[in-house]
């Protein structure tokens, strides 16, 4: 947890400062002696920041009680200083956290999701939704063919006609 | 009798607005039932499907399906001894072994009791009090409003129940998104990076249905890869109707389940699971023998029952007259109001008193179908456990897209929910709670907006919100909200 905290309040420190330099570039007052629209970002921001960096502070300090100063090299020091920013000792470190953050299968769906909802707009509701539907019923380990076949038609259609004609709920249809 | 009220009262019991109450409570058992769904999750489901109703009968169902999930989840969390919402989780204590010891049926028909006596008190208060504290809230002018809702938003400290840090973070995280769009002041353009779609700001439903479906989603897929397989206890249900020396058993745990229930509820960011436990733990204290609670005891299912159905109501009445949501499900139904151009809030009682009032009745009859559909169909809906995930899984998913499509008929916005779906699972990565994110979505706006009028009108002095006793008595109950859990905390550490 410590390295994904020192990992992740430095994210946040570095999207502090960029939303710090985008509300610098807001309009400040156009009433004398009352708050413009830049106020409020500003309030925000430093809020955000400070609690990012106190954040990294209590995840940083952390550990450091427990090392030896004594035995203190350059090349120690190095290693403790990267370690101690980005909270990672190795590349196995990356590749754990990857794992943890993400794993195989929900990476699958949120990959089929982003496809599903990229190719909407242009194949339309009723062409997509079946292969979407079918592909997330198969990752949910059903392996019956049939019933996938079955339901991934018969639901999409089904959900298709219900808003469209019993809700007016118009949903996109394909549009080569 | 006021004829708000009673305009209210025929508009709750239209046909349509019964059978949609109905629907909803039916909804709601399930979703409740089945682990792994959430109240929030079944909510989202609907919405898209309330978009096209009249805002009375929209509301019905939703209600529906709010006080029935919080009755569902005691069916699952006393056959299978996994609660159906985090609400039911001190049913379990007592519900399970009572369940493993052939009493299921005396257990279920305890917790359907006891949740509608406790359903019920709370319509009782949140119609004698709503209405009350509505007139009151009329009163209040911007530095009052801007200290109510920051005392709405410091029950952030509340959810942050791991890190107070990681939980703050959370509410900034929701503030710099409201602050996208045009200012709600001026309309100035802020970070709106010249795209047209983020001029009117991302909408909060959208960013909503993201957060809590996506991760969801992905929790479900993870359990349906791990083919957890739930056994149920149901071997006789046919008995569901209570005997009277159980009821009289009952009495006294309803009675402080649904007191302190309804109470607990009206707090900003308490709700239902600390409700339920209290009314358990107060319960087995006063009770002469508190050792047969654990082993499958009727007061140890009544409290914690009634309370967490009684929940419901007292979260109704910050949000019908402040625009306060007590928790997530009060923040949807804030959105769902929203859309039909109804704004919760003390001038809701003023503008619309009739469909206030009809929201008010529409949770009785919630209540009400609650306790007949559970009676009558508890064997058929404890059959339902039994859906599969490979069918359920993907129609969410794509009613979430239909959902946030529906909304604006925008791509946008269905990008924008699958983002807010990204974030949510990198905050759950990070064990940083998403109810503050969500809070600050419905309440950021209007905490910007009455901050800058109180101080455009004091000319940027800031005593202006300690003169007003209003505002300083707000101001009061948000520094022991933000203070209360960091000194239980530091005590909790300090007794281990």
């Amino acid at each position: 947890m410590r390295k994904k905290n020192i990992i992740s309040s430095l994210a946040f420190i570095l999207i502090g400062i960029w939303y710090s330099y985008l509300t610098y570039w807001l309009p400040t007052r156009t009433i004398p002696n009352t708050p413009g629209p830049s106020f409020f970002p500003w309030v925000i921001v430093i809020c955000f920041l400070t609690l990012s960096i106190l954040l990294l502070c209590k995840n940083f300090f952390d550990k450091s009680k427990k090392t030896d100063k004594s035995s203190i090299s350059y090349s120690t020091l190095k290693k403790v200083f990267v370690s101690r920013i980005f909270g990672l000792k190795s590349f196995e470190d990356i590749v754990e956290l990857a794992k943890d953050f993400f794993e195989k299968k929900v990476f699958t769906l949120l990959l089929m999701m982003l496809t599903y909802i990229a190719l909407l707009p242009f194949t339309g509701f009723l062409l997509t939704t079946p292969f979407f539907f079918a592909g997330f019923m198969f990752l949910t380990s059903e392996k019956r063919f049939l019933y996938i076949i079955v339901f991934s038609i018969s639901i999409p259609f089904s959900i298709f006609y219900l808003f469209q004609n019993v809700f007016s709920i118009f949903l996109p249809n394909w549009s080569f | 009798m006021n004829p708000d009220v009673y305009e209210g009262f025929i508009k709750s019991a239209q046909l349509l607005s019964l059978f949609a109450t109905c629907v909803g409570s039916f909804l709601g058992l399930i979703v409740g039932m089945i682990p792994g769904m959430t109240i929030s999750a079944g909510i989202i489901i609907v919405l898209p499907l309330t978009f096209v109703m009249p805002p009375s009968i929209s509301i019905s169902l939703m209600l529906g399906l709010y006080a029935g999930g919080m009755m569902g989840g005691s069916f699952s969390a006393i056959l299978l001894k996994i609660p159906g919402t985090p609400s039911a989780s001190a049913t379990a204590l007592d519900g399970y072994p009572m369940a493993r010891s052939g009493k299921a049926d005396v257990a279920l028909s305890t917790a359907i009791i006891a949740s509608f006596i406790g359903g019920l008190f709370s319509f009782i208060c949140l119609y004698f009090i709503a209405p009350e504290l509505a007139e009151v809230a009329l009163s209040f002018r911007a530095p009052d409003l801007f200290s109510l809702i920051f005392f709405g938003l410091s029950a952030i400290c509340s959810f942050a129940t791991k890190s107070i840090i990681k939980g703050l973070l959370s509410g900034m995280i929701g503030l710099l998104f409201i602050s996208i769009g045009q200012d709600p002041i001026m309309g100035t353009e802020r970070f709106t990076f010249g795209n047209a779609d983020l001029l009117s700001g991302l909408h909060f439903l959208t960013a909503l249905i993201g957060l809590f479906a996506i991760p969801q989603l992905a929790d479900n897929l993870s359990d349906s890869v791990k083919n957890i397989n739930h056994e149920t206890n149901n071997s006789n249900l046919r008995h569901l109707l209570p005997s009277l020396k159980n009821l009289k058993i009952m009495r006294l745990p309803i009675c402080i389940g649904s007191f302190l229930g309804t109470f607990i509820g009206i707090l900003p960011g308490a709700g239902g699971p600390i409700a339920a436990f209290i009314s358990y733990d107060y319960t087995k204290k006063i009770n002469k023998n508190p050792k047969k609670f654990g082993e499958g005891c009727i007061e140890g299912i009544a409290a914690p029952e009634s309370a967490n159905n009684a929940v419901c109501g007292g979260a109704l009445i910050p949000m019908m007259t402040l625009g306060i949501p007590g928790d997530p499900v009060t923040a949807i139904l804030i959105g769902a109001l929203l859309v039909h151009g109804l704004a919760p809030g003390p001038l809701l009682f003023m503008e619309n008193a009739s469909f206030a009032y009809s929201v008010i009745f529409s949770f009785f009859w919630a209540n009400l179908f609650n306790l007949l559909i559970a009676m009558s169909t508890l064997p058929l809906l404890v059959k339902l456990l039994k859906t599969p995930k490979s069918l359920l899984l993907p129609i969410i998913a794509v009613l979430c897209v239909i959902g946030s499509y529906a909304l604006r008929n925008s791509f946008f916005d269905v990008y924008i929910m699958f983002s807010f779906g990204l974030l949510g699972l990198f905050m759950r990565w990070l064990d940083m709670p998403v109810v503050p994110l969500l809070l600050a979505l419905v309440l950021g706006k209007q905490l910007e907006e009455h901050l800058r009028i109180a101080l455009t009108s004091s000319q940027g002095d800031v005593s202006i919100f300690f003169t007003s006793p209003i505002s300083i008595f707000f101001l009061c109950l948000s520094a022991i909200s933000i203070l209360w859990p960091i000194f239980f905390r530091r005590k909790e550490k300090q007794s281990i």
